[in-house]
C-alpha cells in the first residue's frame, strides 16, 4: 500500500490544509484540459482522488475494501438478499444514491439490523442525517451488541455537538480568527466505517 | 430562492467583504449578459454561495471586470466570474422559474412573467436534465405534502434538501459530488425549516400552510436546524477548497443564523 501522502508529495503529517493545496495543484496539472486525454493522466488522478480519500476521510485503500467486500457472502451466509452485496458494492464505490435504491428494492420483511445500519450510512452520505438516525437506532435496536452501529450513532450526534460549539466560537471571534483547519480536524469526527 | 445562505458582514474582514461583493456582482453580471433583466432580477445570495464554492472547488481562471450597473449607476464596481458563475447563474434561473411557478399557484400573480421565462427553461432543461427533475419531482412532492396539510417539516426539509442537493451537484462524474450533494442538502433543509419558522405566525394569523407544530419552541428548532446546518457543514470540511474558504465559513457558521436570531429577539 502506497502512503497517500507521497502521493501528493507531502511528508506524513501534513495539515488538511496543506493537503488540500497539494490535492489542487495536482488535480490542475492532470486535468484532461491541460495534460490532454491520456491514460497516464488518468491514472495519475485516481491515485492522488484515492489518496485524498484516504487523508480526508480515513479511508482504507479502495482495493483492500474490495477485498473484504468479495468475502462478505461467506461471512454473512446466503440468506441474505443478493441486492444486500450490491449495496456494498456502491458505497464502496460512493455512490449513495444506487445504494439507497438497490437497498429499498429489498422488501421490507426481508430488512435485518445490517440492512437499516447500510441505509443510515448511506443516508448519512446523501445529507438525510433525519433519516439516518432513525435508521441506526433501529439498527441497534436489533442488534443491541453491535458496536460498529454505537459508534456510528455517537458520530452523527457528535457531528452536531462539533458544530455547535464551532459556530458558538466564531460569533466571538473577530475576523479571519479562528478559521484554522487544524481546530476543526479535531472537531469534526468522521465517517470511517468498513462494512464487514 | 430564499437569500438566507448569505454572510454575516459584520464577521468579514474589509478584503473578504471586497472579494465577496465581487462574487455577488459577478453572479449579477453573467446573469444579465445571459438572461438579461429577468436574470438579474432573480438573484440571491443562496446561488452566491454556489458560485463561491464551485469557483473554489473546480479551479478555474477567474476573469475581473469593472462596471457600472442598474443598481450602481454611478460608480464602477469590480466584478469577478469563472465558468462557474455561468453554471449559478442557470441554475438560479430554474430556481427563479419553480418560485415564480409557485407564486401563480399561491397568488396567481406573474403570468406575465412567466411567459417571458418559457424559452429559457425549455432550454435549461434540455442542458441539465438532471437537475431540472429533481427540481420538479421534489416540489411536486412538497406540493402533494402541502396539500395534505403535513406537519412532517422534516420530511418536506428533506425534499428541499434533495433538489438543492442535486443543485450543487455541477457535474455527476465529479470525485466530490457527493460531498456537494450532502451540502446542498444540508442547506436546502437548513433553508426549508428556517423559512417555516420565520413564516410561522404569519401562517397562523392567514391560515397558510405551515409544517412546524403550533406549539414548537425555540430550542426544538434550534436542534433541528443544527443538525442540517451540521450536515452541510461536516461536507464541506471535507471539499479541498483553498480560496474564498473564511468566507465560505462565516456564511455555514455565522450567516446563516442571522435571520434566526433576528426573529428570535422580535
Amino acid at each position: 500500500m502506497t502512503d497517500p501522502y507521497s502521493v501528493l508529495g507531502l511528508s506524513p503529517g501534513a495539515s488538511d490544509e496543506e493537503v488540500k493545496k497539494a490535492y489542487k495543484r495536482l488535480a490542475k496539472k492532470y486535468h484532461p484540459d491541460i495534460a490532454g486525454n491520456s491514460e497516464e493522466a488518468a491514472h495519475r488522478m485516481q491515485e492522488i482522488n484515492a489518496a485524498y480519500d484516504q487523508i480526508i476521510n480515513h479511508r482504507s485503500d479502495w482495493q483492500y475494501q474490495q477485498q473484504r467486500s468479495s468475502s462478505y457472502s461467506s461471512a454473512y451466509g446466503s440468506d441474505e438478499p443478493i441486492e444486500m452485496q450490491a449495496a456494498v458494492n456502491y458505497i464502496n464505490a460512493r455512490r449513495f444514491m444506487e445504494a439507497l435504491n438497490t437497498l429499498y428494492s429489498i422488501p421490507e420483511g426481508k430488512r435485518s439490523g445490517r440492512w437499516y445500519f447500510l441505509s443510515a450510512y448511506a443516508k448519512a452520505h446523501t445529507g438525510d442525517t433525519v433519516g439516518a438516525g432513525r435508521d441506526i437506532d433501529e439498527a441497534i435496536r436489533r442488534e443491541p451488541g453491535n458496536m460498529s452501529y454505537h459508534a456510528f450513532r455517537d458520530n452523527l450526534t457528535g457531528r452536531r455537538t462539533a458544530y455547535s460549539g464551532y459556530t458558538q466560537n466564531y460569533s466571538a471571534n473577530t475576523p479571519g480568527g479562528i478559521c484554522s483547519s487544524l481546530c476543526l480536524s479535531l472537531l469534526f469526527f468522521r465517517f470511517c466505517f468498513c462494512f464487514i | 430562492m430564499f437569500g438566507y445562505v448569505a454572510a454575516d458582514i459584520k464577521g468579514l474582514s474589509k478584503e473578504e467583504r471586497a472579494i465577496y461583493k465581487a462574487h455577488y456582482c459577478g453572479l449579477c453580471h453573467a446573469l444579465k449578459e445571459r438572461y438579461g433583466s429577468i436574470g438579474t432580477s432573480s438573484l440571491s445570495y443562496d446561488m452566491v454561495f454556489l458560485e463561491m464554492l464551485l469557483s473554489d472547488l473546480n479551479d478555474r481562471d477567474e476573469t475581473e471586470g469593472s462596471e457600472r450597473c442598474a443598481v450602481h449607476p454611478v460608480k464602477e464596481h469590480r466584478y469577478i466570474v469563472t465558468d462557474s458563475t455561468y453554471y449559478a447563474a442557470d441554475m438560479q434561473m430554474l430556481l427563479g422559474y419553480y418560485s415564480l411557478l409557485d407564486n401563480i399557484h399561491d397568488e396567481g400573480k406573474g403570468e406575465r412573467e412567466e411567459e417571458k421565462y418559457r424559452a429559457i427553461i425549455t432550454e435549461l432543461t434540455r442542458r441539465y436534465p438532471r437537475q431540472a427533475e429533481a427540481l420538479k419531482e421534489n416540489l411536486r412532492l412538497i406540493s402533494i405534502k402541502e396539500e395534505e396539510r403535513s406537519k412532517d417539516a422534516e420530511a418536506l426539509a428533506l425534499l428541499t434538501g434533495n433538489f438543492l442537493g442535486e443543485i450543487f451537484v455541477d457535474d455527476d462524474g465529479s470525485f466530490f459530488r457527493d460531498d456537494l450533494r450532502t451540502l446542498g442538502c444540508g442547506l436546502g433543509r437548513f433553508v426549508y425549516l428556517l423559512d417555516a419558522w420565520c413564516d410561522r405566525k404569519k401562517d397562523r394569523k392567514k391560515g397558510t400552510f405551515n409544517p412546524l407544530a403550533e406549539d414548537i419552541g425555540r430550542s426544538d428548532m434550534k436542534d433541528m436546524l443544527i443538525d442540517a446546518a451540521a450536515t452541510a457543514s461536516s461536507a464541506f470540511e471535507r471539499l479541498p477548497l483553498d480560496q474564498h474558504v473564511s468566507i465560505m465559513r462565516n456564511i455555514l457558521y455565522s450567516g446563516i443564523w442571522i435571520r434566526f436570531e433576528v426573529k428570535d429577539k422580535e
